[in-house]
């Protein structure tokens, strides 16, 4: 199951709705662009990872990247709109998270970037601890 | 450092037992503590050596392990303990001061880790995710099997 839910188009609930997939998309990159230091990472790790766990091919993080700053949403937003596409559903957020932890101890995690996950987890799951 | 929980968010891990290695005797005593109050049941081991023999014993449902000591250290035994059971739940204690140490972890599939020095509420939110996670795959093998 998890290596199933590991696309981002399955962790969604309207998968056919490809703009709901950009968006989540974008909130989700700016998420780990809030924990890890890419210009401090290891690009090509990062590549994969992105690739692997967020459908997003280097062409798209870049222009996503790019555009993080003209995002509306804060980091509240973002955690609120990602948990309501998930239908508020701790197990699926859970999987999110552990996409997100991925991210956190990759090569080139530092204690900064371990805890900014721990506080983007801890957002996320208040309600459920 | 009121090392005391009052969170109140501990009900989660009443249902799991935990392994806690550690040979710092004064950090051991707080954590034992800690955990006692909010854990099914606590084992206590002083060293890696020691830990691995009780976890052989125990089948813990969490290993909680600080990584440098002596005998065996904390990356030793959570390496041997994958090899019995490579879905052992581990947290590790660490300042992420050693990038080795780090890698060595990642590379054994560890993702929860405590951070140094303890903050009292991110040490129950790391455990109370763990926790969730082993209900989880309890759930999903339960749903496997019926």
């Amino acid at each position: 199951m998890e290596n199933n839910l590991n696309k981002i188009s399955d962790l969604i609930n309207n998968q056919n709705n490809l703009e709901d997939e950009k968006r989540f998309k974008i909130a989700s990159a700016s998420l780990v662009c809030s924990i890890v230091d890419l210009d401090l990472a290891n690009p090509k790790e990062y590549c994969s990872l992105f690739q692997e766990k967020l459908n997003l091919p280097q062409e798209e993080f870049r222009q996503i990247r790019n555009n993080i700053n003209n995002d509306t949403l804060d980091m509240e937003g973002k955690i609120s709109y990602i948990k309501s596409e998930l239908g508020n559903n701790m197990y699926q957020i859970m999987e999110f998270l552990k996409i997100l932890n991925k991210f956190a101890i990759a090569n080139g995690c530092t204690q900064k970037s371990y805890r900014e996950f721990e506080l983007i987890r801890d957002k996320f799951l208040k309600e459920f601890y | 450092m009121n090392y005391h929980n009052t969170q109140g968010n501990t009900v989660r891990l009443k249902n799991f037992t935990i392994l806690y290695v550690e040979d710092d005797k004064t950090t051991q005593e707080l954590i034992q503590e800690i955990l006692s109050c909010s854990c099914k049941e606590v084992f206590v081991a002083n060293d890696g050596q020691e830990g691995l023999a009780l976890y052989k014993e125990k089948s813990p449902d969490i290993v909680l392990s600080d990584i440098a000591m002596p005998n065996m250290n904390g990356l030793e035994m959570s390496s041997a303990i994958k090899k019995l059971n490579p879905n052992q739940a581990i947290a590790l204690f660490t300042a992420f001061s050693e990038p080795t140490f780090l890698k060595q972890a990642t590379e054994l599939d560890i993702s929860t880790y405590i951070l140094k020095p303890l903050d009292e509420e991110q040490f129950f939110n790391s455990l109370n995710f763990m926790a969730m996670e082993l209900e989880y795959s309890m759930n999903n093998s339960e749903k496997e099997t019926l």
